[in-house]
């Protein structure tokens, strides 16, 4: 029983790190061939990947809470970037450092999320318009205060420490166990579920929807603070406008939707969080054979993400095509 | 039946008064706006104790940005002098890379009623310019050496009568940045030296400079010690992409930048990602009043060392050209066809001359730090100043830098 059971523990650890595991080893043939020495195990290159990996994991967190709710969120960039603007010129004002700044995000970030529940609730307004109103009303609002003067903290130490290594791994963390224990740990993730699953059902047997869009917001909300702590941390932050903050947040989408297939053996937060390594690694790694920005890039990540989709998008057939066979042989 | 009848009719007969009423309003507005149109077609301002009178413009402004240091700058000194050079300005955003856009942006203006239009971008210039020129709207150039334009459609641009020249980002030539980074990075006996620029087909200036840096490494190589040599990387072009997470690995003993692009945005938070902004000294073109500034000289981290920008004033240079256009008038010694004037750039090396910036316009965004006032516009204008001179006007605006 015992043996078993390490068995699986070690089977599901090995098939969830495989995403990064393998294109770790593709890039470094590939860059070991092109001459490239820095790519493998330097302090350099795990230090960019690990920060890059942190960001992008939990602003994927954070749509794909919303996406598995069967919602999509448009004003989450416009959440992250008011909530840098505004936590950041509070600490510089007041003189406070990184711990204030992220829980100043956090809360911040929250009460922006619920003020878009409350209008998605009363206007009763579709999620996309609804989410889209809220974005661009954010949005004016970064060109409203502070003198319009954005934000650019990058260069003090003191309140950057969240958004550097080790401290950025802290907030990983903080967005991970936050998400986990929302969604397996808590009657609201449950209940979150069976709407998601069949809202009709789940209404009738007495679970109140409003409240449960409430509260994945509020969770939503502490998950896009952490974002934006690490986001207003390495980034000199403008006024918005245009919808221009949607690209802030849904840079970061292809590990949500990867994140669902690599953490099929774990937990699909694990699986986002590794994902993201993959394709961090991935980046890192055609930088170094000198295809770090403009079409190449793009084109060869791009094409990565439709096979990936491709792939994966047929597994649930295959399984059902086994399944089929056992019971034809069983009979 | 009898009561929705009734309501009908007391419907219709709202809807018809408000909209006599609306019809007797609409013509008040008119004559007001003829009245004012009257009154304030011709203002008057005093210029050196004597009253000039002045004709009132419309004149468009197109950015690349709307917010950050630069355009906030531009629109307090244009909210300065908008009262006594009797011009109101009109703000638009251009794209850098949408020529779609920026017509339609142009069109907008137009249809504003702008007379005059004052570009940063030659993106699109050509179908910009037929655009003005059908409407009568004549297009002057700011902070860009159009050099684009200048390689690419130089007749279609420089030669239509619509446009009427422009003033460049610094000097045309700006291999005097190149010298003064050159000297300070020989002085700060720094070795190892990366060298970056924004892409060649969109700055063709920028080659150059690089060019002229390298070539000041290879004459100071030339006569010095085998230990005091200077090594430079390839040339690195930044497709208007931050710095790649990878160039300090590629170059592990760099303790120099040489940024020709905008270092304070593009290269600077990648430093700050790989933690080397307290091990490398940054020389870089751009100016954003932020880490730049923080972080400049023997301030904070001490990795800027050299910044560079234009005074924020040289929009006089294509403002005056524009006024005088449109009032009829000319210099005695206008040059033929249109002119790319150049300005002297802000060229930050020491603490001493970044304390000196910060009592500009440039950096402070206030009225009363302007090099030229309102009232100086109106004496650098042909149509305001029969005395008016072109090369007063370009020295004028030259000589505001340091």
């Amino acid at each position: 029983m015992k043996k078993t059971f390490a068995v699986d523990i070690i089977k599901r650890f090995f098939m969830t790190i495989l995403f990064p595991l393998v294109i770790y080893i593709v890039m470094y043939i590939l860059a070991k061939r092109n001459g490239v020495t820095y790519f493998g195990l330097t302090k350099d290159m795990w230090r960019s990947v690990l920060v890059n990996t942190s960001s992008t994991a939990i602003a994927a967190l954070a749509i794909w809470l919303q996406v598995k709710n069967k919602r999509f969120d448009f004003s989450g960039g416009a959440v992250m970037v008011l909530t840098s603007i505004v936590a950041g010129n509070i600490c510089i004002i007041n003189g406070w450092g990184a711990v204030a700044f992220l829980i100043l995000c956090i809360v911040v970030g929250a009460i922006l999320c619920f003020i878009t529940s409350m209008m998605y609730i009363f206007g009763r307004l579709p999620i996309m318009i609804c989410t889209i109103g809220m974005a661009l009303l954010y949005e004016s609002i970064t060109y409203l205060i502070f003198d319009a003067s954005g934000l650019s903290i990058m260069s003090q130490a003191r309140l950057t420490i969240f958004g550097r290594m080790p401290g950025i791994l802290y907030v990983l963390a903080i967005a991970v166990i936050v998400f986990i224990i929302y969604s397996y740990g808590t009657v609201a993730g449950g209940r979150a579920k069976l709407l998601s699953n069949n809202q009709q059902a789940a209404v009738n047997i007495g679970i109140e929807e409003k409240k449960n869009v409430i509260q994945t917001f509020l969770v939503c909300g502490v998950l896009l603070g952490c974002a934006s702590a690490i986001y207003g941390s390495n980034n000199t932050i403008s006024p918005q406008s245009g919808l221009s903050t949607a690209a802030t947040l849904f840079s970061n989408i292809i590990p949500a939707y990867m994140g669902m297939f690599v953490g099929a053996f774990s937990v699909d937060a694990i699986g986002v969080v590794m994902a993201a390594m993959g394709m961090e690694i991935l980046n890192y790694g055609l930088s170094c054979i000198g295809y770090s920005a403009g079409g190449w890039q793009q084109i060869i990540v791009g094409t990565f993400m439709l096979v990936f989709y491709a792939f994966t998008a047929q597994v649930p057939r295959v399984k059902e095509a086994r399944a089929k066979k056992k019971r034809l042989a069983a009979n | 039946m009898k009561n929705l009848k009734k309501f009908a009719a007391l419907g219709i007969a709202a809807v018809m008064s408000m909209s006599m009423l609306v019809g007797c309003g609409s013509k008040a507005p008119e004559n007001a706006n003829t009245e004012a149109t009257t009154e304030t077609a011709e203002g008057s301002s005093e210029t050196s104790g004597a009253s000039v009178e002045t004709k009132h413009h419309k004149i468009g402004v197109g950015l690349y940005q709307d917010n950050g240091q630069g355009p906030k700058s531009v629109h307090a000194y244009l909210d300065g002098i908008s009262d006594i050079v009797d011009v109101d300005f009109e703000y638009i955003t251009m794209s850098t890379f949408d020529e779609a856009t920026n017509l339609t942006q142009i069109q907008n203006l137009i249809a504003a009623g702008c007379e005059g239009i004052i570009l940063t971008t030659d993106m699109g210039t050509t179908s910009i310019l037929e655009e003005c020129a059908s409407a009568g709207v004549y297009v002057a150039g700011y902070l860009n050496d159009f050099n684009t334009s200048y390689v690419t459609a130089n007749e279609e641009v420089f030669g239509n009568e619509y446009f009427l020249g422009t003033i460049a980002d610094g000097q045309i030539d700006r291999s005097g940045f190149a010298d003064a980074v050159a000297d300070e990075i020989i002085a700060g006996g720094y070795k190892n030296i990366g060298i970056l620029t924004f892409p060649t087909w969109a700055y063709p200036e920028h080659a150059n400079i690089a060019a002229r840096f390298v070539e000041r490494m290879d004459e100071y190589n030339a006569s010095a010690s085998a230990d005091e040599q200077i090594t430079y990387t390839d040339i690195t072009e930044l497709q208007f992409s931050p710095l790649p997470d990878t160039y300090f690995s590629e170059n592990p003993n760099l303790d120099a930048l040489f940024s020709i692009c905008a270092g304070s945005s593009f290269v600077y938070p990648t430093m700050v990602a790989a933690g080397v902004e307290n091990d490398i000294k940054l020389y870089t073109s751009g100016f954003e009043a932020t880490a730049d500034v923080e972080n400049f000289g023997k301030d904070g981290n001490h990795c800027f060392q050299t910044v560079c920008c234009s005074a924020t004033e040289g929009i006089v240079y294509p403002l005056v050209l524009l006024v005088d256009k449109l009032n009829g008038a000319s210099f005695s010694d206008m040059p033929e066809g249109a002119q790319r004037a150049e300005l002297l750039s802000y060229t930050l090396t020491s603490d001493e001359k970044m304390d000196r910036m910060k009592t500009t316009l440039t950096f402070t965004a206030d009225y009363k730090d302007a090099a030229i006032t309102g009232e100086d516009i109106l004496s650098l204008c042909a149509s305001y100043n029969a005395d008016a001179t072109y090369k007063n006007l370009t020295d004028t605006v030259f000589n505001i830098g340091f």
